[in-house]
C-alpha cells in the first residue's frame, strides 16, 4: 500500500471508527432507563454522527464559504419549519390541558 | 487532454469553474432534500408530542438488530464513498473503482437487510390497516410514518446505487475520466446525504422503548 493510499484510509477510517463507537454508545444508552433523556441522548449522538459525516466525509469543513452558506441556509429553513410549526403544536396542547372544553377536535392528540 | 475536454461541458470554460458550479448545485439540492425529509420528521415530531406513550409502545415493535446492522453497513458505505472521492482527486484510479464497487455492494446489502426486515414486519401485521397488530390507534400513525420514511429513504438509496454503479462501470471501462470529474463529487455528496438521513431516522425509529 502506498503512503498516499495509507493516508487516505487512515484519515477516513478514524472517522468511521468514531461513527461505529457512537453507534455502540447510542445502542447501549437506549437500553438504560433514563425516561425522557433516552430520546435526548439518541438525538444528540445522531447529531454528532451527522456532524462527522457532513464536516469530514462531505468535506464541508474545507469547503468555500459559498457552499457553507448553502448548507447553513438549509439548516435555517429547516429551523423555521420546525420552530413555527411546533410552536402551534405545543401551544395548542398546553392550552387544551389548561382548558379542556375550549379547544376543538382538530388537535393532533385526537388520534390517541 | 482528450478526457479533460470530455469532462468539460458548456457553458463552462474551465473545469475548476464547472466543479464549483456542480458542487454548489448539489448542495442546493441537498438543502431541498433536507426540507423534504425534514417535513416528514416534523410530522413524526408533532404526532410524537401528541402521543408520547403510544409511540414508545409502537417503536418497541421495530427490529432493533436489522436497524443497527443497517446503520453500520451504511456508515461503512460512507467510508468507502469518501475514500473513492478522495482517491479520484489523487488520481488513484484503481482505488477509486474498487471503493465505488464496495459502496454499491454495501448499498445492496442494506437493501437486502431492509427487505428481510419488511418481510418480518408484514408477517407481524405491522402494516397499518384492518389487521394491524397493535391496539392504540396512534400506533398506526407511527407505523405509517415508519413505512413512508424508510421506503422514501430506500428509493433515494436505490437512485444512489444507480449513480455510483454507473460511475464504477464507466470508470472501469475507461469511458470517463474519474479524476477532476465533478460527477464523482456530486455522487459522493448525494450518497453521504442518504447516510445522514438514515443516521437521523435510526434513534427515532429503532431506539424507542428499549429500556
Amino acid at each position: 500500500m502506498s503512503a498516499q493510499t495509507y493516508a487516505i484510509w487512515r484519515k477516513n477510517g478514524l472517522i468511521w471508527l468514531a461513527l461505529l463507537v457512537l453507534l455502540g454508545l447510542t445502542f447501549g444508552a437506549a437500553h438504560i432507563p433514563l425516561g425522557g433523556f433516552n430520546v435526548v441522548i439518541g438525538i444528540a449522538i445522531a447529531g454528532i454522527k451527522v456532524a462527522l459525516v457532513v464536516v469530514i466525509f462531505m468535506g464541508l469543513g474545507r469547503s468555500p464559504s459559498l457552499i457553507r452558506l448553502v448548507a447553513a441556509a438549509g439548516v435555517f429553513w429547516l429551523t423555521i419549519l420546525f420552530v413555527l410549526t411546533l410552536t402551534d403544536v405545543v401551544a395548542s396542547r398546553q392550552s387544551r390541558n389548561a382548558h379542556p372544553q375550549t379547544t376543538g377536535e382538530h388537535s393532533l392528540s385526537h388520534n390517541r | 487532454m482528450i478526457a479533460r475536454a470530455k469532462i468539460l461541458q458548456p457553458p463552462w470554460k474551465e473545469i475548476s469553474r464547472q466543479r464549483e458550479g456542480a458542487t454548489f448545485g448539489i448542495w442546493v439540492f441537498l438543502a431541498s432534500e433536507m426540507l423534504f425529509f425534514g417535513s416528514l420528521l416534523l410530522l413524526y415530531t408533532a404526532y410524537r408530542v401528541a402521543n408520547p406513550d403510544v409511540f414508545i409502545i409502537a417503536g418497541r415493535e421495530t427490529d432493533i438488530w436489522y436497524g443497527t446492522v443497517n446503520t453500520a453497513v451504511l456508515m461503512t458505505s460512507s467510508l468507502t464513498m469518501a475514500v473513492a472521492a478522495q482517491a479520484a482527486e489523487a488520481d488513484m484510479r484503481r482505488l477509486t473503482i474498487w471503493c465505488l464497487g464496495a459502496t454499491v455492494i454495501l448499498g445492496l446489502m442494506f437493501l437486502v437487510f431492509k427487505g428481510f426486515e419488511y418481510a418480518e414486519d408484514i408477517k407481524k401485521n405491522l402494516v397499518p390497516g384492518a389487521n394491524f397488530a397493535l391496539k392504540p390507534p396512534a400506533a398506526q400513525i407511527f407505523f405509517a410514518l415508519y413505512w413512508i420514511m424508510t421506503a422514501i429513504h430506500a428509493i433515494h438509496l436505490s437512485i444512489g446505487l444507480g449513480l455510483v454503479g454507473r460511475l464504477a462501470i464507466s470508470g472501469a471501462l475507461r469511458r470517463v475520466q474519474l479524476r477532476e470529474n465533478p460527477q464523482v463529487e456530486v455522487t459522493a455528496l448525494y450518497w453521504h446525504l442518504v447516510d445522514v438521513i438514515w443516521i437521523i431516522l435510526y434513534p427515532l425509529i429503532y431506539l424507542m422503548g428499549r429500556s
